[in-house]
């Protein structure tokens, strides 16, 4: 099935594999919807025969196209398609940036230096703020054993008077996220 | 009955039933100008909803019901961030949500909007440490309680474990519908097509910002592409007369069509650390310095998913309840696809009376 008269480069081979996996899935695909599909049952009437091949036709093509997708020639061609379309956008991306800065005007990749800025002053603040939510963890559970400790040594009818102040629970506050 | 006329009689059937095919061909086409009238003003969400909270482009929605709540925990719906998340209320009769609210639960959705090109640097840390836990805390003030149950779809399904692992205490219950956790598996072509030697998602995603909706939509049309692009436009035309059938298929097509960009950066991630990496399962993944370990998760478990999905396989799915820390876990499999798990008749009719009850038999009262 190799056509012999290609040469031998890397482009060639490729075409050839690709071209070789595709003739291989439509040969699978005709041997099969052939095989199972194409007798007509003799109590159908010919509209239900027809939409009968038709299924069998449909599902013999989907099994050999499921088989192409995941063959290697396919997803060498899957990435050489994708190579090609990144190498095109990244020439897009320079061409307009050049134009955009010619023209005095800010890039979409200008714009993304700045967002990363925002971003990262945004973590700092939330790395701060997290670091003080924890400070003032410690220091609310300090006050609770200073205050449970409290508790334990005073005269009972201090000790009603200290129930009635908020419990420790309920003036720990929810760690915010 | 001689040969010839044999032949003549099967001459004659195949000849009439030629002529009734091309007429009620014709009959067919004449509708279609109907049709495309009818797509114009299809119908997104059947559940009447408010919208309570607004984070930047990030709604949520309150679903509303002419009864009180009858559960105390709120149920919240964190959707995929690939196309709209109004699939899990699509129809009447067609609804998910539906179920859920008729049942009692105050029910809330996540709509994420549609990310712009200032939106590519948004990360999971964005959405895990930032726009879920601030709904969960809105949802904890707004209706006066310190737990929520979530309800997880496909790659919301993956965000809200990835949640729960950070913040259990926060989370009652946990459901995820065909939600992808192991990737290892080589059982979809997802997986394969996004394999580090097929897909440099780095080169993708610095090219080109966001992950562009076409791109996501083809993808997901190539996963089937005799189905989607010969055999159901041959169905629709088949059944062109049946009103029903006409409103379902558009209104399922108008929310196939209706695709979003992903943020670049989660978008990266996705590929990278989940499918590639496999990191969440190999309690690899951390986000912010934090490592996700699934076990954290201690809350009652569903996990839902459908036996015949070709984007997130069973073998995919199936690991989570083995991974968590949970006692209390279980798994339904259904005999349906991905979105035939959400919408579908035999969804409706046995998957979600069963996850309402599960669920219920887990919320206060």
């Amino acid at each position: 099935m190799k056509d012999t008269t290609a040469t031998d480069g890397p482009a060639a081979k490729l075409f050839n594999d690709s071209a070789e996996a595709f003739t291989k899935m439509w040969s699978d695909f005709a041997t099969k919807a052939a095989s199972n599909g194409f007798t007509l049952p003799q109590n159908q009437s010919p509209a239900d025969a027809a939409k009968q091949m038709r299924d069998t036709f449909f599902a013999a093509w989907s099994d050999a196209c499921e088989r192409y997708m995941r063959s290697s020639e396919f997803q060498q061609m899957m990435r050489d398609t994708m190579k090609m379309a990144i190498e095109m956008r990244q020439q897009m991306n320079q061409q307009m940036g050049e134009m955009q800065h010619a023209m005095q005007g800010a890039t979409r990749q200008d714009m993304d230096h700045l967002m990363r800025s925002v971003e990262n002053l945004d973590g700092r603040f939330a790395e701060t703020y997290e670091q003080l939510v924890d400070c003032l963890e410690a220091v609310s559970t300090r006050l609770d054993d200073l205050e449970r400790h409290d508790h334990k040594h005073k005269m009972p009818k201090a000790g009603a008077s200290a129930k009635q102040k908020s419990s420790p629970k309920q003036r720990t506050k929810k760690k915010p996220l | 009955m001689s040969p010839e006329q044999e032949y003549a009689k099967t001459w004659s059937d195949l000849s009439k039933a030629a002529i009734d095919e091309s007429v009620q061909q014709m009959r067919r086409f004449s509708r279609l100008p109907d049709v495309m009238d009818k797509a114009k003003n299809v119908r997104k969400g059947a559940s009447k909803s408010e919208v309570v909270h607004q984070d930047g482009r990030v709604k949520l929605l309150h679903y509303h019901s002419d009864k009180p709540p009858k559960y105390r925990q709120p149920l919240l719906f964190v959707f995929a961030l690939v196309n709209r998340p109004y699939i899990l209320d699509l129809l009447p009769g067609k609804s998910v949500v539906e179920h859920f609210v008729k049942a009692g639960f105050d029910t809330y959705l996540i709509d994420w909007g549609k990310p712009t090109h200032a939106d590519r640097n948004e990360s999971l840390d964005t959405y895990v440490n930032g726009y879920i836990p601030r709904i969960v805390n809105h949802l904890e003030h707004r209706c006066g309680v310190d737990q929520v149950n979530i309800l997880g779809y496909c790659m919301g399904g993956t965000l809200s474990s990835m949640y729960a692992a950070l913040h259990p205490k926060q989370v009652r219950n946990l459901i995820l519908l065909a939600a992808g956790i192991d990737f290892s598996t080589r059982e979809g072509l997802l997986n394969i097509w996004a394999d580090e030697d097929n897909f440099d998602v780095d080169g993708f995603v610095d090219a080109f910002g966001n992950c562009p909706a076409e791109y996501l939509q083809w993808s997901f049309l190539m996963l089937k592409p005799v189905q989607n692009l010969m055999q159901k436009p041959i169905s629709f035309l088949e059944r062109i007369e049946d009103d029903k059938f006409v409103n379902e298929y558009l209104t399922m097509e108008t929310w196939l069509n209706d695709n979003i960009a992903v943020p670049g950066e989660i978008y990266r991630e996705f590929v990278k650390y989940l499918y590639q990496q496999n990191q969440l399962t190999r309690g690899e993944l951390t986000i912010r310095g934090k490592r996700i370990d699934l076990k954290q998760i201690i809350c009652p478990v569903l996990n839902l998913m459908a036996r015949r999905d070709d984007l997130v396989p069973c073998s995919q799915s199936e690991p989570f309840n083995d991974l968590v820390g949970s006692n209390d876990r279980k798994t339904i499999k259904l005999d349906a696809g991905h979105i035939g798990l959400a919408v579908g008749s035999r969804a409706q009719r046995d998957l979600w009376p069963e996850a309402v009850k599960w669920l219920a038999e887990r919320t206060d009262i």
